[in-house]
């Protein structure tokens, strides 16, 4: 079965070429516009992987993997932070928040595709 | 896999456009003394939205000036550089840059490179001078004895953090990442090279703090790689005991790993790697953005959390279902008619099914015309950067006020009025709005006031602007008039004299201002309203001020009318225009020296014009006592038009008769008739306004005499 895979992001133009890019690899996408939007629907579903913006209106990423790692069903899900930051303080706050691993934006789609094959085949 | 990155261009464009806008709205709005946190938050995001999508899409120019604009609302949002009035010039410039850059982008005009230089110099002198704080040292490498952890403490009440903090720096080097924060919620984020182990720092925390409230975990590293990182460590590291990092990527390794941790943040593998999670995996050499075309377009999709019920639609697609509704109407018309000369009862069905079809394709032309209806305040957003920058060139303090923005205008219209409103709103800064000393000599508040209002009033829609400004100089607009020769009297009324400045050439302006009172002058807002089938009005009162209104139909292309017939010919009057009709009685005719024959209707004498002589209409009737007169008003001013008959009242799909034919003077456009033939639409306003000048140049010629 298709792994299902959430994508966090609040623009609409990086959740197009995520989503593009991951059906195209044959996942299975469902997209969020905001953190909040996010813990909805990781509530609503299981998802295999979640990949996430920190820079979000209203609730942002870090929020949202803090939210997410105090669920049952996603203390070992991979997280993924899909950021423009790239300082090690950024780092220590994802670690900290309970982030798998970050990707730097912007990033090639295929660069995408070989981060997600890796967390979750 | 190779993918073609131009085929999300257009939503980065769309998506881009919005940030830019919400950006200069918010600049707009803030308060330099005390500005809004939210608000910041909000521009830095839009800004550092635009980064990430420009980069990711290849559009270096606007990633590398908004990068720096970034920065510096990143400073001014941390509280670490504080927010000039300068600034948010600099800002407002940027984002005129970057949307121009992004126009060019779009195919638009190529953007002079020194103009972004020179922005982004500006910007950077701007965030020079005072440093923000230095960011934190990375943790040193620790020696082998010590366990690098990451702590994570949530802001509780009654706990003093920076004591707690203190005390935890005595167990080794301490890095505070994040200071926590009750309001907006964030937590102290640590990060310890130290003495203590993990166990031994949660029993140590757990002293002062509920478990509940901490997270503590190894920082074993991460694999990094270009762009990419996995946090060694974290919870879901795949194949925990892996480490492997590349620049911009890593992983973290699991709390329960049993292997000695890992603290070197550095490159390297420790532990055999199950073949998925090979280095060269991923940073095997990526594919650029390719120039493969994909055949698969893929529309923005309503994402599953329901946050996205709109979509995108092309407006040539709207005018072509618009257009086909027009058909529909003239078909059902079409079958109205043949379905009347039926007789009821033997054909009750078809003539209810005639009905009902009516009924439909009513209903369903108002939800297509509803599909073309934008918000006005689509134009009147500009308007709070106009009046700023104007307010500042011009030395006047204006507040302006907006009203109704949420009233919704056919779109064609909306970007047909943004010249003619802006040249009203420069009007009005320019020549109404006085001086702060001159407000205050006259005892008025030095501010002035500058409202633009949008509301519906029967069939049309009103937009207003209104100012508490000088008022127009009837003296002068009289004294400018004579001077270029045209006839006027003393006795004019103050809307005879205020429609005198959309004469052609006329400017009463003392002197022509850089800002507005060049070129294009007010019988181009005018014309250009008028092109939308609408009208211009005045009312202006000596140092209350001035307020034109514009009055547009809501929409061009269905009317109601009236359709009349002239001869053998048949006519369309629009019912907005119409005041009522009548058979006058003999007694009620006169005939006046030189301005041929009046009506009495009630007391008020109308002039009559005869349609069947003015369009030459051969057998048309030419007494008034056999003929109908319809009473319109147009401008203020009341006409008796003469027809032969009304035949009754119904839509009319309006085509344009200047693309299909060219213009006629007395004539806006051309309809398909029920029965197939073309019918001409009168053009009331010119008709009236024709007739007026035929009676000022009688007067004239009267007052020479």
């Amino acid at each position: 079965m298709a792994k299902k895979i959430l994508a966090v992001d609040d623009s609409a133009s990086i959740r197009q070429m995520v989503s593009f890019t991951l059906k195209s690899a044959g996942y299975e996408l469902v997209e969020a516009v905001d953190g909040q939007a996010g813990l909805a629907a990781a509530q609503a579903a299981r998802f295999d992987l979640v990949l996430t913006d920190q820079n979000m209106p209203g609730m942002d990423g870090l929020t949202l993997i803090r939210a997410l790692r105090k669920l049952p069903t996603y203390g070992s899900t991979p997280i993924l932070m899909l950021t423009t930051e790239s300082s090690e303080q950024m780092k220590t706050m994802g670690r900290a928040a309970g982030a798998t691993g970050w990707l730097v934006k912007p990033f090639d789609p295929q660069k995408l595709l070989d981060v997600v094959k890796r967390l979750v085949g | 896999m190779s993918i073609d990155m131009s085929q999300f261009h257009q939503v980065f464009f769309d998506e881009t456009d919005e940030h830019l806008a919400s950006m200069e709205s918010l600049l707009l709005e803030l308060d330099l003394n005390a500005p809004d946190p939210e608000a910041l938050n909000a521009i830095f995001r839009a800004a550092h939205s635009i980064k990430g999508g420009s980069a990711t899409f290849g559009f270096g120019d606007l990633a590398a000036l908004t990068h720096v604009l970034e920065n510096l609302l990143d400073r001014i949002r941390k509280g670490t550089l504080a927010l000039t009035a300068p600034m948010v010039d600099a800002f407002l410039r940027a984002k005129d840059v970057l949307a121009a850059l992004l126009a060019a982008h779009r195919g638009g005009a190529p953007m002079a490179p020194e103009e972004v230089d020179a922005v982004k110099r500006q910007l950077d002198g701007l965030g020079q001078g005072d440093e923000g704080p230095a960011a934190p040292e990375p943790a040193l490498p620790a020696e082998p004895t010590t366990h690098a952890l990451v702590i994570e403490l949530d802001p509780v009440e009654g706990v003093d953090f920076p004591a707690l903090v203190e005390e935890l720096g005595h167990h080794g080097a301490l890095t505070v990442i994040q200071e926590g924060c009750a309001e907006p919620a964030q937590p102290w984020v640590l990060q310890l090279v130290g003495d203590l182990d993990l166990t031994e720092m949660c029993e140590t925390l757990a002293f002062a703090l509920d478990p509940a409230t901490f997270r503590v975990s190894r920082d074993q590293g991460t694999e990094e790689s270009d762009g990419f990182g996995l946090f060694l460590g974290a919870p879901a590291a795949p194949n925990a005991d892996v480490m492997l990092e590349e620049e911009g990527f890593g992983l973290f390794l699991p709390l329960e790993a049993s292997q000695e941790p890992i603290e070197d943040a550095g490159f390297g593998l420790f532990h055999p790697l199950p073949p998925n999670l090979a280095l060269d995996a991923v940073a095997s050499p990526s594919t650029a953005p390719a120039v493969v075309q994909h055949a698969e377009r893929t529309v923005q999709q309503a994402s599953a959390t329901g946050a996205e019920n709109s979509i995108r639609v092309n407006i040539e697609k709207v005018d072509l279902l618009l257009n086909l509704v027009g058909e529909l109407v003239i078909t059902q018309s079409m079958l109205m008619q043949s379905g009347s000369v039926l007789d009821p009862v033997a054909h009750e069905r078809l003539i209810n099914g005639i009905g009902q079809l009516e009924r439909n394709s009513r209903e369903l032309q108002e939800a297509v015309m509803s599909i073309r209806m934008t918000p006005v305040a689509f134009v009147f957003n500009r308007f709070p950067r106009v009046v700023r920058d104007m307010a500042q060139k011009l030395d006047k303090q204006v507040e302006l006020k907006m009203v109704g923005e949420n009233t919704e205008l056919d779109k064609s219209f909306i970007e047909k009025l943004a010249d003619p409103l802006t040249h009203l709103v420069r009007n009005s800064l320019d020549h109404g709005i006085e001086s702060p000393e001159a407000r205050a000599s006259k005892g008025k508040s030095p501010q002035g006031q500058l409202t633009l209002r949008a509301f519906h009033q029967g069939g049309s829609i009103v937009i207003e602007v209104t100012d508490d400004g000088a008022g127009l100089s009837r003296e002068r607009i009289l004294a400018k008039a004579r001077e270029r020769g045209m006839p006027v009297s003393d006795g004019m009324s103050d809307t005879e004299v205020w429609n005198l400045i959309f004469e052609p050439g006329f400017s009463t302006a003392a002197q022509v201002t850089d800002v507005s009172g060049r070129g294009v002058g007010m019988d181009v807002v005018k014309r250009n309203i008028q092109g939308l089938g609408g009208r211009v009005e005045i009312e202006s009162l000596r140092d209350y001020g001035t307020t034109i209104g514009i009055h547009l139909p809501l929409t061009l292309a269905i009317m109601d009318g009236m359709s009349v017939r002239i001869g053998q010919e048949t006519y369309i009057l629009p019912l907005s225009f119409i005041l009522e009709s009548l058979q006058p009685q003999p007694q009620d005719v006169r005939t006046v020296a030189g301005r041929g024959r009046v009506v009495n209707v009630r007391g008020e004498y109308l002039p009559i014009v005869a349609l069947g002589a003015l369009f030459h209409v051969p057998d048309a009737r030419g007494e008034p006592t056999e003929a109908i007169l319809i009473i319109v008003e147009s401008d203020d001013t009341r006409l008796a038009l003469m027809v032969d008959d009304l035949i009754g009242q119904q839509q009319f799909v309006v085509k344009n008769l200047e693309t299909n034919y060219h213009k006629v003077e007395g004539l806006s456009g051309a309809t398909i008739m029920g029965d197939g033939h073309v019918a001409l639409i009168l053009d009331v306003t010119t008709i009236v306004r024709r007739n007026q000048k035929q009676a000022q140049n009688h007067a004239a010629m009267l007052t020479t005499e």
